[in-house]
């Protein structure tokens, strides 16, 4: 009996450390999330104050509004323009950090995660400088003959795009360069024994045993550019605005808070809908050793 | 038609400053059962790279089939290669990568299916065509590396120490596979491995290698009875390791250890009556314990058991000569003897013939 209870009271004591955070995640995160869903269905007075009803309302006229549909439908694209730019160009930046030792992969290692190392808000700026009329690129186009006036590139959907490409990409070629890591490069050697040559060797054995790095790094590099808003804010006008910056402005200038809720749900359900239909699709892709 | 499979001509691959391998001249006779023997380090992997292309040599030539391969990229050679952990590719069933060096052929399906099946039955694996690699044993991957590589019908089959992750029932049973397979298909193989009892029991030609470089090529009889020199002597079979001088003594020519025990030997070539430093090896095989009734070999001498070790059918005695410092080692079997106890006396010998001497 004794036993027993030590047993069950040893085991529990690892948790302890844990609280700390449980509760933080519990008050800051899980709480607010669920005042947000009851939020979602109640009615906007004036001022900001909710009436707690149950309603609807917020979800209908959401859904049956050609704007906002417009911004879903929108932030959906986005989502796959980002990817489409970041699959390829993030697999070359990954593929050559697997392929390079010593110093040079020292190198290529701080040039792919330098990013990270600065504020996002910041980098955004910074390509709101580099990108504007009287940018360097503005400027090195005129110098070298491209065009005879200042070129602005800012405030359009490239330039969004472009932002969430350079946000997501260290993301996604640390994940995908952990899954080539993973690949024994014995099997290239037998690839080539066996008569693949290099290009046939990649597509046979080395593109396959990537292939979970790649859907692991684009669902993230969606997930991020669907729900993205600090770089449609920074880089975009409101045409450009995601779902994410509208909810905020229903909330904080509209303080509608019952429909910007709704919209944050909304993302919410998206996301685990995308990710839900991740897990399905790619089911039988595995991590092989 | 060329009867050499494969050749080296003064074959040099240094990795930086280390030199692993350092003029190497090999020649392996088509149709042979040809092992590089050596222990770790020694440059037989790296050997077999060369020959299958994964590596290529800082100098020198490989010639395979009469034709100079040195610079032709691995996928353009006809040599297949079996590596030590098998490398089945795990994204692929056992139909898919036996077929994988048929399609880069660009073979037909339908001479493909006919080729795996063949080579199913061929390696009694016939049924598995549709397994992952991870759903098989050790033996069994083995056994498809095989059929991977005879698929694309090499010249040369490189098996580098093919055997070494298996256990050793498995291990035995797969020598005796190996060896028949070769019989069967007639092809040439070239095998790495360090282990010796693999090389003398399964090889038609041992090359043994030491840090880069080939110390004998013959049979597996000739480098056990007849080592150049004390490195091979050693490596391969058990010897007793003596270190001493010799002279002539009343037209006999006798080896005085560093402790004093003098013996008779004989020796094939005279040079080494004039060097000071002679090594002097025998076989445990060719020590005998000596009851009284046995006749009495050329040299024999009086000692104690030192230790024992019990090996089942054998045991390995170790006795120390009384009259010197020097220890002997040599197997008996079990039943030789009744009582084997550390201290007791015995009687040992071995005839002049058997001593090897460097």
């Amino acid at each position: 009996m004794d036993n027993l209870r030590n047993i069950n009271f040893n085991r529990l004591k690892y948790l302890i450390p844990a609280v700390p955070l449980i509760l933080f995640l519990i008050i800051f995160f899980l709480l607010p999330q669920i005042a947000m869903v009851e939020f979602s269905f109640g009615e906007a007075l004036a001022f900001g104050k909710i009436k707690h009803v149950f309603t609807l309302k917020n979800y209908v006229n959401f859904f049956t509004d050609p704007f906002y549909l417009r911004v879903l439908l929108n932030s959906f694209f986005l989502g796959v323009a980002v990817m489409v730019v970041t699959i390829p160009s993030g697999y070359v930046l990954a593929y050559a950090l697997w392929k390079s030792e010593g110093t040079k992969r020292k190198i290529l290692y701080i040039c792919i995660l330098f990013p990270l190392f600065t504020n996002l808000v910041v980098r955004l700026y910074g390509w709101r400088i580099m990108l504007s009329s009287a940018g360097p690129i503005s400027w090195f186009f005129q110098a070298v003959g491209i065009t005879d006036h200042p070129v602005n590139m800012l405030f359009n959907w490239p330039a969004v795009v472009l932002g969430l490409f350079t946000e997501c990409m260290p993301y996604y070629v640390l994940i995908l360069f952990s899954v080539l890591t993973l690949i024994n490069p014995r099997y290239i050697d037998v690839a080539h024994d066996l008569g693949a040559s290099k290009i046939k060797a990649f597509l046979k054995v080395t593109w396959p045993l990537s292939l979970p790095g790649v859907i692991a790094g684009s669902i993230l590099t969606y997930i991020w550019s669907f729900g993205a808003y600090a770089t449609p804010t920074i880089l975009g006008q409101p045409k450009q605005w995601t779902l994410a910056v509208h909810a905020e402005r229903q909330i904080l200038s509209i303080r509608d808070w019952p429909y910007g809720s709704a919209m944050g749900i909304i993302i919410l359900f998206f996301t685990l809908l995308i990710m839900y239909i991740q897990s399905r699709l790619f089911k039988g892709v595995q991590t092989y050793r | 038609m060329n009867n050499i499979a494969v050749n080296s001509k003064n074959l040099i691959k240094k990795f930086g400053e280390v030199i692993a391998l350092n003029n190497v001249n090999l020649e392996v006779e088509t149709g042979d059962f040809y092992f590089l023997l050596g222990p770790s380090g020694c440059g037989k992997t790296t050997l077999l790279k060369i020959i299958g292309g994964l590596e290529t040599p800082t100098e020198g030539s490989i010639i395979i089939a009469g034709k100079d391969m040195t610079w032709v990229p691995a996928n353009k050679r006809n040599t297949a290669m079996i590596f030590q952990e098998w490398a089945l590719f795990p994204h692929m069933n056992v139909y898919d990568n036996i077929a994988f060096g048929l399609r880069m052929k660009k073979v037909s399906s339908v001479e493909i299916k006919k080729k795996v099946e063949e080579l199913l039955i061929l390696l009694r694996m016939s049924g598995y065509e549709s397994r992952m690699p991870f759903e098989l044993s050790g033996g069994q991957q083995q056994r498809i590396a095989m059929a991977r590589a005879l698929a694309i019908e090499p010249d040369v089959l490189l098996l580098d120490e093919p055997l070494s992750n298996l256990d050793l029932k498995l291990r035995q049973q797969m020598r005796v596979e190996l060896v028949k397979l070769h019989k069967e298909i007639g092809k040439t193989f070239i095998y790495v491995t360090h282990d010796q009892t693999e090389a003398l029991s399964m090889a038609t030609k041992i090359a043994v290698m030491n840090m880069g470089e080939i110390e004998q090529v013959g049979t597996p009889k000739e480098i056990y009875e007849s080592p150049v020199n004390d490195y091979v002597a050693k490596f391969i079979g058990d010897a007793n390791e003596l270190h001493g001088i010799i002279y002539k003594k009343d037209s006999k020519i006798i080896f005085e250890t560093e402790s004093g025990l003098r013996f008779q030997v004989g020796i094939e070539n005279q040079e080494a009556l004039n060097s000071n430093k002679v090594i002097c090896i025998i076989r445990p095989e060719h020590i005998k314990i000596l009851l009284e009734s046995d006749s009495k070999p050329t040299n024999y001498f009086q000692g104690t058991i030192d230790d024992f070790s019990y090996f089942g059918k054998q045991i390995r005695l170790r006795v120390k000569i009384d009259e010197s410092d020097d220890i002997l080692f040599m197997d008996i079997f079990s039943t030789e003897m009744d009582e084997i106890r550390h201290g007791k006396p015995v009687t040992v010998g071995f005839d002049s013939i058997h001593t090897i001497m460097f």
